[in-house]
C-alpha cells in the first residue's frame, strides 16, 4: 500500500492572534501539525503495518514546516514532500496539491487526510482534492478498515453512522475518534532525522478573492453573581434573562 | 451584478431544517430589494406538498424538486452529478448550503466540480453591486475572515452556519413547484452499505437555540442527569466538554469545541467547565453564555454574559426550578 497522508501546520492552538493591517501576523508563532492530520497519519501507519508499504506526507506551506512534519515521520511516515508556497485558497491548495501528486506518485493507493483544518476552518480540500484526481472520496470517517481493494469506512452522518464502501484508490478524510496518534520514542525521534523532507516547486495560480481579517465584536464585561446564595443566585440569572429578552 | 441565487434545501422528517428557514428568509428579503431571483432546491425520495408549503411561506416560491428512489440514503456522488446538470442549466451566482454534516461534503466537491471559489461556515453575506462579501469565524472564533469577491457573472458557493443569518417577516409566496427528471446515474463508486441510526432521544446540538454543557465538574456520568433536567426544562440540548467526553460520561457527537462541534445557540449553559481556548472555540459565538463555576478565576467566567460563581450542584436543581416557574407563569 502507497498511502498519502495530506498535512497542514496550523498554529498552536494556545497562539493569540496578533493583526497588522487586517493580515494576521506569523511572528513568533509556535506551529503544530493540525490535529486531525495527526489522525490521518496515525491510521496511515497502522494499515502500513497491517499490509506494508510506505507512508508519505505531503504539505503546501512555509519551508520552515519541515521542523514541524518531522513529528509526522518520528510517528512512522517515510518521507515528506513541502510544495513551498504561502497560499491559503483552498481552490488553490487542492490544486498544488493533484499537481504535485500526479507529478510524483500517481500510483497511490490511498489518500489520508483531516476533515478540517482548525485554523482556516475551511472543510474543502479533500472534497476538491477527490474531483481533480476523479477518485472516490469519504468524509468525516471514524473506522477504515482495508482489505485488498476494498476500503470500508464508518463515517458521521446527519444524526447517523454511514458504513461506506469504496475501492482504492480513494481519499478518505478523518475525524476525533478514529484512534490515538501514538507518541515517538526518543530513537523514532532520532531515526525521522535522517528521513528525507523534499522541497518541490510548482508555480500556483492566482486567486482573486480579496481577503481581510479582523477581531469578533468585543462583547461587554460580563456579570458576575456570588454563588453563595444559590436560592438567590438563581432567581437573579433568570430576572436578568428575562430583562435581557433571552427568555 | 447578483441575479440568480440557487438555495439548496434539506429536510429532517418532512419540516425544514432551521437553518435553511434562515438563507430562505434572508435571501428572499433582499431579493425583493436588490431584484434578483431565489430558487429552492430539494431533494429526496418522497417529498411533500406540506415542505413545499413551508419554503413559499419563506417568500420563495420557485421550487425545483428532484425525486428518486436513491435519495432514500445520503450518497454524495448521485447528488454531485445531478446538481451539475442543474447548475449548468440554470446559471445561479451563487449556491448556498446549510453547513450541515451534507453541505459539508457536498459543497466542496460540487465547488471543484464546478472549479469555483467556496466559502465555508459564512456567519454573514453582504450584497454589493458587483461583488459579495462574506464573513466567516476562523481559529476557532479568535478571528474573523472577510472574503469579497467580484461577480462578474461568475459563481461562487457557500456554506451558512446555523442560528446566523438573520430571519425576516416574508410576504408568503405561491409555492411554483418545477419537477426535474434528471436521469439518475447507477455506476456509483461510493456505495452506501448500511446506516445506524442514533438513539434519537439525546437532542441533537447542531442547531438547538439553547444548550446546557457539562464538563469535568460533573465528576460522572449519573451527574448530568441534573444537566438533563435543565435542559428538559428549556428545551435545550445536551453538550459536553472534552474532558467529560474523554472520561466516557457523553458521547464525542456532543464535544463542543476545536476537536468537536461548533455552536451557535442564542443560550449556552456552562456547568463545571473551565472555559479552556479549546472550548470557547467550539462555543464564543453563542449570543449569550452563562457559566456556573465554583472557581472565580476561571476563564469561562471572562467571556460568560451571565457567571455564577458557586458549586454547581447546588445551583443548577435550583435555576431548574426556577426556570420551570417562569415557563409555567
Ligand atoms: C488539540 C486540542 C484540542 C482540544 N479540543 C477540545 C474540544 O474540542 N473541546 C473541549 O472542551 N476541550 C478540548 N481540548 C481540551 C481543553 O484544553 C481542556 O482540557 C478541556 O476543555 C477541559 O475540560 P473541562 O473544562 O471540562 O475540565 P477542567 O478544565 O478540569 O475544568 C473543570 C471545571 O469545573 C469546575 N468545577 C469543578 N467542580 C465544580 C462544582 N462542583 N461546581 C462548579 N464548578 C466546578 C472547576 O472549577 C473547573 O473550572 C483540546 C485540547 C487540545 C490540546
Ligand atoms: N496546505 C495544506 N497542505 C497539506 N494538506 C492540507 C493543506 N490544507 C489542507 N490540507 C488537508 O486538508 C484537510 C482539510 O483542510 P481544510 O480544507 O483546509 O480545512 C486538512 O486536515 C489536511 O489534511
Amino acid at each position: 500500500m502507497k498511502v498519502l497522508v495530506l498535512v497542514k501546520e496550523t498554529f498552536d492552538t494556545e497562539v493569540k492572534i496578533v493583526l497588522e493591517n487586517e493580515i494576521i501576523s506569523e511572528k513568533d508563532v509556535k506551529y503544530i501539525i493540525n490535529p486531525y492530520d495527526e489522525f490521518a497519519i496515525e491510521e496511515a501507519i497502522k494499515i502500513k503495518e497491517k499490509l506494508g508499504g510506505e507512508v508519505i506526507l505531503y504539505s503546501v506551506g512555509r519551508e520552515e514546516a519541515s521542523a514541524t512534519l518531522k513529528t509526522g515521520l518520528a510517528m512512522g511516515a517515510d518521507q515528506a514532500n513541502i510544495i513551498k508556497s504561502n497560499v491559503k485558497n483552498s481552490m488553490t491548495v487542492s490544486q498544488l496539491l493533484s499537481e504535485a501528486i500526479n507529478k510524483h506518485d500517481n500510483e497511490f493507493d490511498l489518500i489520508l487526510a483531516g476533515w478540517v483544518s482548525i485554523d482556516d476552518n475551511n472543510a474543502q480540500v479533500p472534497g476538491r482534492l477527490s474531483q481533480l484526481l476523479n477518485i472516490p472520496f469519504v468524509n468525516v470517517v471514524t473506522k477504515v478498515d482495508v482489505t485488498g481493494e476494498i476500503v470500508l469506512c464508518e463515517r458521521e452522518g446527519e444524526g447517523c453512522q454511514e458504513i461506506v464502501e469504496v475501492r482504492i484508490p480513494a481519499i478518505i478524510a478523518v475525524q476525533r475518534g478514529i484512534n490515538e496518534p501514538r507518541y515517538p520514542t526518543m530513537k523514532n525521534i532520532m531515526q525521522a532525522k535522517r528521513k528525507n523532507v523534499n522541497l518541490l516547486e510548482l508555480t500556483a495560480p492566482i486567486d482573486k478573492v480579496k481577503v481581510s481579517y479582523q477581531f469578533p465584536e468585543q462583547k461587554n464585561k460580563g456579570e458576575i453573581i456570588d454563588g453563595s446564595n444559590p436560592e438567590q443566585a438563581a432567581k437573579v440569572l433568570v430576572d436578568r434573562l428575562k430583562e435581557s429578552k433571552i427568555l | 451584478m447578483m441575479q440568480n441565487i440557487l438555495i439548496v434545501v434539506e429536510e429532517k422528517d418532512g419540516s425544514l431544517r432551521k437553518v435553511c428557514e434562515e438563507m430562505l428568509s434572508f435571501c428572499s428579503q433582499y431579493s425583493n430589494k436588490l431584484g434578483f431571483k431565489v430558487t429552492a432546491l430539494t431533494y429526496g425520495n418522497c417529498l411533500n406538498q406540506e415542505l413545499f408549503n413551508q419554503i413559499a411561506s419563506f417568500g420563495v416560491g420557485n421550487i425545483l424538486v428532484i425525486e428518486d428512489h436513491q435519495f432514500a440514503r445520503y450518497n454524495p456522488e448521485l447528488l454531485i452529478n445531478i446538481l451539475k446538470n442543474i447548475i449548468n442549466e440554470y446559471n445561479p451566482n451563487l449556491i448556498l448550503f446549510g453547513n450541515t454534516a451534507v453541505g459539508k461534503d457536498l459543497a466542496p466537491r460540487l465547488a471543484q466540480a464546478l472549479k469555483v471559489q467556496m466559502f465555508s461556515d459564512v456567519t454573514k453575506i453582504e450584497f454589493a453591486n458587483d461583488s459579495i462579501k462574506f464573513t466567516r469565524p476562523i481559529y476557532g472564533g479568535k478571528a474573523i475572515e472577510t472574503d469579497e469577491l467580484n461577480l462578474e457573472n461568475k459563481l461562487v458557493l457557500a456554506t451558512v452556519r446555523p442560528n446566523n443569518l438573520p430571519k425576516y417577516e416574508n410576504n408568503p409566496a405561491k409555492p411554483g413547484i418545477k419537477k426535474l427528471n434528471d436521469k439518475v446515474i447507477d455506476n456509483l463508486t461510493y456505495t452506501v452499505k448500511e446506516v445506524i441510526e442514533k438513539l434519537k432521544l439525546t437532542k441533537s446540538i447542531n442547531e438547538a437555540e439553547i444548550i446546557v454543557s457539562g464538563g469535568r465538574g460533573l465528576k460522572n456520568a449519573e451527574n448530568f442527569a441534573i444537566l438533563e433536567d435543565l435542559a428538559n426544562t428549556l428545551g435545550a440540548a445536551v453538550g459536553a466538554s472534552r474532558a467529560a467526553v474523554d472520561a466516557g460520561w457523553k458521547s464525542h457527537s456532543v464535544q463542543v469545541g476545536q476537536t468537536g462541534k461548533t455552536v451557535s445557540p442564542k443560550l449556552y449553559i456552562a456547568c463545571g467547565i473551565s472555559g479552556a481556548i479549546q472550548h470557547l472555540a467550539g462555543m464564543s459565538t453563542a449570543k449569550c453564555i452563562i457559566a456556573i463555576n465554583k472557581d472565580p478565576d476561571a476563564p469561562i467566567l471572562k467571556v460568560a454574559d451571565f457567571g455564577i460563581v458557586g458549586d454547581l450542584f447546588d445551583i443548577v436543581p435550583l435555576l431548574t426550578k426556577a426556570f420551570k416557574a417562569v415557563t409555567k407563569g
